[in-house]
């Protein structure tokens, strides 16, 4: 008797001890300039950081500039990836060029065998030089055969230009993983 | 309404080795009572049991004065000077009062005994037992024992007699552990079992209000972590720069909600089982319990 009483204490006090669960979070959006894994701005990132698709099927995945130090008017970015998984169906200019224009940008984009490279300059009249950050371009890509990959900026070949051309410092980049199965 | 009242004193002389050679002044106020007759044997009995040298006389006390140490209204002042005085006058150095009430089986005796030179009380008895025969006799002996420091064997062992001789084949229906295992299962239903309802209502309300708070706390946490998850693939989708921040000041106010609804669960469910577990414990100490001497049947008085 005694003991089932102990036994019964012993569930109760197990019962009420019993706390729920603490999350952590993790504010890793790259286009967050204090996300957590992000680089110090101004920096080049994708968004999503990560994706996964199936062979054959369309992905897009958006260029970002997180906050410039100053305006800029026009980008010149080197996109790098495994041709072998990926294949690059076509780009538009972002939404940051786009929205805040009333003429469409400049925009041209250059495919090699495992790279792609990106024009945009900023074409408004009234408006010469954008600041914040932005979306650049989309690029939408196909899965061509299962495997893991990154999609990275080359920084050596990327540039920032201001409305006088002036070159602007890139701190960092920040690729987006891709697994296509 | 008092039938009559004895009020008799006496003096006893020699008054024990406790007290040295001292005198006892005894006054007796016995009111309401059928038995009073064997009071008339109080006397020698005393001096048979506690010695040959106790001498006795007795006259009648004023009503006065049994009033004043009767009623609980006197100041202790007057008392004090009543028994320095009633002490001068018989030439005694202890003043011992007594009363005996019988409240339908139940006789009480009190018993008060005084120092002359200080005029207050250094002991006191109360007794209450059922009738038996020569139950207050016995009793009175018992109670004169203590002061005397020789409890008589015989009347100890009278008063055993009376006992229920085999208390070992007394089936009680309610029992101490029977409340506890109670309150273990519903808070306060052992209080109920043990007829302590206001006890049992505390408990009862006290561990609902902490359930009550436990549960609202859990759907408070709940709904944070929901809210949390939604901002923080809200969060995690948006690309618009402005858009984000206030996700993510959401996020942050979701998840800081979240642990703190978690510490009220933690807090409200370590009261909620410290209570629980004090109730069952409380329930057990003023569980039903049968009285330390249990009588066997009263003899119906001839």
């Amino acid at each position: 008797m005694v003991s089932i009483q102990f036994r019964s204490l012993f569930w109760i006090g197990a019962l009420f001890f019993v706390s729920c669960t603490i999350y952590e979070i993790e504010l890793d959006n790259p286009v967050d300039s204090e996300a957590e894994n992000n680089p110090d701005p101004p920096a080049l990132v994708f968004h999503p950081k990560d994706t996964t698709v199936s062979v054959n099927s369309i992905f897009t995945l958006s260029a970002h500039i997180v906050q410039p130090d100053t305006g800029y008017a026009g980008a010149h970015l080197n996109v790098i990836y495994d041709s072998s998984i990926l294949e690059v169906d076509t780009l538009f200019p972002g939404i940051f060029f786009t929205d805040s224009s009333s003429t469409t940008p400049l925009f041209v984009w250059d495919q090699n065998e495992e790279s792609v490279d990106i024009y945009i300059y900023f074409l408004d009249s009234s408006i010469t030089s954008l600041s914040g950050t932005g979306h650049i371009a989309d690029i939408q890509f196909i899965g061509i055969s299962a495997g893991k990959t990154t999609i990275e900026y080359d920084l050596e070949s990327c540039e920032l230009v201001s409305s006088q051309d002036e070159s602007m410092i890139i701190n960092g980049k920040r690729g987006c993983l891709v697994t296509v199965q | 309404m008092i039938k009559y009242r004895l009020i008799s004193l006496f003096l006893l002389l020699l008054f024990s080795s406790t007290y040295g050679k001292s005198s006892l002044l005894v006054i007796n106020s016995f009111g309401e009572l059928d038995s009073a007759p064997v009071f008339e044997n109080v006397q020698e009995s005393i001096q048979i049991k506690f010695g040959s040298k106790i001498t006795f006389f007795t006259s009648q006390v004023e009503q006065t004065i049994i009033d004043l140490f009767s009623s609980n209204e006197s100041s202790v002042i007057d008392k004090m000077e009543i028994i320095r005085e009633l002490g001068q006058i018989h030439e005694s150095d202890y003043i011992l009062f007594n009363t005996l009430n019988e409240e339908g089986d139940i006789s009480k005796l009190n018993g008060q005994l005084y120092s002359v030179r200080s005029g207050g009380i250094i002991q006191e008895k109360n007794v209450q037992f059922l009738q038996y025969s020569d139950g207050v006799f016995n009793e009175l002996l018992l109670w004169a024992g203590d002061i005397f420091k020789k409890v008589k064997d015989d009347l100890v062992s009278a008063r055993k007699e009376l006992l229920f001789p085999n208390p070992d084949e007394i089936v009680l229906d309610k029992t101490p552990m029977g409340a506890m295992i109670r309150s273990f299962a519903v808070p306060g239903w052992g209080q109920f079992y043990s007829k302590n309802k206001p006890s049992g209502i505390m408990w009862s309300s006290f561990e609902s209000i902490l359930i009550a708070s436990i549960l609202v706390s859990y759907s408070n946490y709940n709904k944070s972590v929901q809210d949390m998850n939604l901002s923080l693939a809200q969060y995690n989708e948006s690309e618009n720069e402005i858009e984000i921040a206030e996700l993510k000041t959401q996020v942050e106010k979701y998840h800081s909600e979240h642990i703190k609804f978690n510490n009220y669960i933690i807090g409200f469910s370590a009261a909620a089982t410290s209570s629980w577990m004090s109730n069952a414990i409380h329930a057990y100490f003023t569980g039903p319990r049968p009285e330390l001497n249990i009588y066997g049947p009263i003899l119906p008085s001839e």
